[in-house]
């Protein structure tokens, strides 16, 4: 157990993924006490996982290069304005669908009389946007192979290197649109808030490198029936890394939509290290069984930090048995105890990853 | 202790005043309403107006012109002179409170709907009630008035209540009211001060 609080060497690689709690996250030790967090997550507890989490290490939050949110989908955002706010030696990152100026008047037109709680993840936006604005600063916008961040090698430190690996030109067209069509309904005759993104064809996938350890972060991007979208786009682009990455959070929670099975022939080593969270609120969970079972066919490593089902409720029984006769299904957005998975290696490639998890997690057997 | 003919006055609140000439007051039958079998009983009230008070004996009483008589109309008889009574009014009718359905919350959501389905729509819900955690769910478009059907559309706002409904007949049945909220217009200051906090996002945001 004390090695769980013992931050990792300058030369390990650690990737541990939070959640789902109001959100999730992955934390990334990139070699030489430097930090990554990819979305953001609010614990059982109210506060930050990741922040918490590097608290328990002994690591400050100036120890974070660069913040990524993947996606603008409330799952993934909670707490992350106060994540920003914190580590302020921090840059962030977001998906080039949200540059255009369309969104940030979709943020500011939506957040500017909430009036409700139902914001999604609008308002998390907007004071992000406050907190870089009081900054000056610019966040980096990701797209389809752009390095977001690179250390150089040097004597006795290894190199890193991150690289966006969508959203393609094609999907952050498509996000603009929807964007647009989102601000028509702000104007349209019965006003409304804006809706949880029922898809994500503008998630930024991570390719990370340290020293000869790479990572590949799916986050939720799906496969699409169109070449130059989703998973397609990222395996047919001609800069796309040759490596091959020993770890995989597995895209789109482990679904049929984000599974292309040339991101496991060509973008994997043999039996990868996988990580990934459950996604509970739509109508049928995710990862389903059938998910499972193929996710287990590909590699006997896959970690899941809580296994699909019902969250359940604490509340008055006649509540409980009312609100399930008047809906088709009911279930808590997010489970109350969420787990922890994480991953450490030397970024030299000398031994294999350690697993340690906690919480809810699980290995998928 | 005359009284002209029976009239209605409205006071200015739920009473109504019935003055009453004399043979009802005696006990004729002419307004039975009027005429409980036991005054003071039954939710009526016998008042009258003190003559010191009252300004005139013929204007309509004031209400605070009004005394009312707690005790049986015989027994305050025998103790009041009619040197002291302008006018005996009575019944003030106080009809009992209607019993009206109470609905009895047990909790409450505020929802947002965040895309359509067959026949329904799915919805994240927040609780108002308590501190509960927010939680997904699909609704048939059944539980939905028809007025409000219109109403319902991605991101539409509703709130929902489960509990019990008393009726006034004291039946207790199980309640569900989905409500959609109809959210107010942006102004045209609302669109201006939107369009100068994206100005300022733009002038701060400098790239690098």
């Amino acid at each position: 157990m004390s090695d769980w609080l013992e931050p990792p060497e300058p030369d390990e690689v650690e990737v541990t993924l939070f959640g789902p709690g109001k959100g999730e996250c992955v934390l990334i030790h990139v070699g030489e006490a430097e930090w990554i967090v990819v979305d953001s997550c609010i614990d059982d507890t109210g506060r930050s996982a990741p922040l918490n989490y590097l608290g328990s290490l002994g690591v400050g939050v100036e120890q974070i290069r660069l913040i990524v949110a993947s996606h603008w989908h409330d799952d993934h955002v909670g707490g992350l304005a106060g994540l920003v706010d914190s580590a302020t030696a921090a840059r962030l990152v977001c998906s080039a669908a949200l540059e255009p100026d369309e969104f940030l008047h979709l943020v500011s037109a939506a957040d500017l009389r909430p009036m409700v709680k139902a914001t999604s993840g609008v308002h998390e936006f907007r004071r992000v946007l406050d907190c870089l604005s009081e900054r000056e600063v610019y966040p980096v916008y990701a797209s389809a192979d752009r390095v977001l961040y690179r250390r150089p090698i040097s004597i006795g430190s290894s190199h890193c290197e991150v690289i966006s690996l969508s959203p393609s030109d094609a999907s952050s067209h498509d996000a603009l649109q929807g964007l647009r069509k989102l601000l028509e309904q702000q104007d349209a005759t019965q006003r409304t808030v804006v809706p949880r993104p029922r898809r994500n064809p503008a998630a930024v996938v991570l390719w990370i490198s340290v020293g000869i350890v790479h990572v590949l972060l799916g986050s939720d991007l799906e496969v699409d029936s169109n070449p130059a979208k989703g998973w397609t786009a990222v395996l047919d682009a001609i800069s796309r890394p040759t490596e091959r990455a020993s770890v995989f959070k597995v895209a789109h929670h482990g679904s049929v939509n984000g599974h292309d099975p040339r991101v496991w022939t060509d973008m994997l080593e043999a039996d990868p290290y996988c990580v990934l969270t459950p996604y509970l609120s739509g109508a049928t969970p995710i990862p389903r069984p059938t998910d499972m079972d193929r996710l287990v066919s590909l590699s006997p490593n896959i970690w899941i930090t809580r296994r699909p089902g019902t969250p359940s409720v604490r509340r008055d029984s006649r509540v409980d048995r009312m609100a399930k006769e008047v809906t088709r299904w009911i279930r808590a957005s997010e489970p109350q105890n969420a787990g922890v998975v994480r991953l450490r290696r030397r970024s030299d490639g000398t031994d294999d990853w350690r697993v340690h998890s906690s919480g809810s997690a699980a290995r998928l057997a | 202790m005359s009284v002209t003919s029976a009239e209605t006055v409205d006071f200015g609140h739920a009473n109504t005043v019935w003055y009453l000439n004399r043979e009802q007051i005696l006990g004729g039958d002419r307004h039975p309403l009027a005429f409980p079998e036991r005054p003071g009983s039954h939710g009526y009230y016998w008042h009258y107006v003190d003559d010191a008070l009252s300004h005139s004996s013929d204007a309509t009483p004031t209400a605070h012109e009004l005394r009312p008589i707690d005790v049986s109309l015989d027994a305050w008889r025998t103790e009041r002179s009619a040197a002291q009574v302008r006018r005996v009014i009575g019944p003030i009718v106080q009809p009992p409170m209607p019993k009206i359905d109470r609905s009895i919350v047990l909790q409450r959501w505020e929802g947002r709907v965040d895309y359509l389905t067959d026949g329904g729509f799915v919805a994240r819900l927040m609780d108002l009630t308590g501190t509960g955690a927010d939680e997904d769910a699909e609704f048939p478009l059944d539980e939905i008035s028809p007025m409000d059907r219109p109403l319902v559309q991605e991101g539409a706002v509703f709130y929902w209540s489960v509990g019990y409904r008393d009726s006034a007949s004291g039946q207790r049945t199980r309640e569900s009211v989905v409500r959609f909220r109809r959210l107010p217009h942006w102004s045209k200051a609302d669109r201006q001060e939107a369009d100068r906090r994206v100005a300022r996002w733009k002038e701060r945001l400098t790239r690098p």
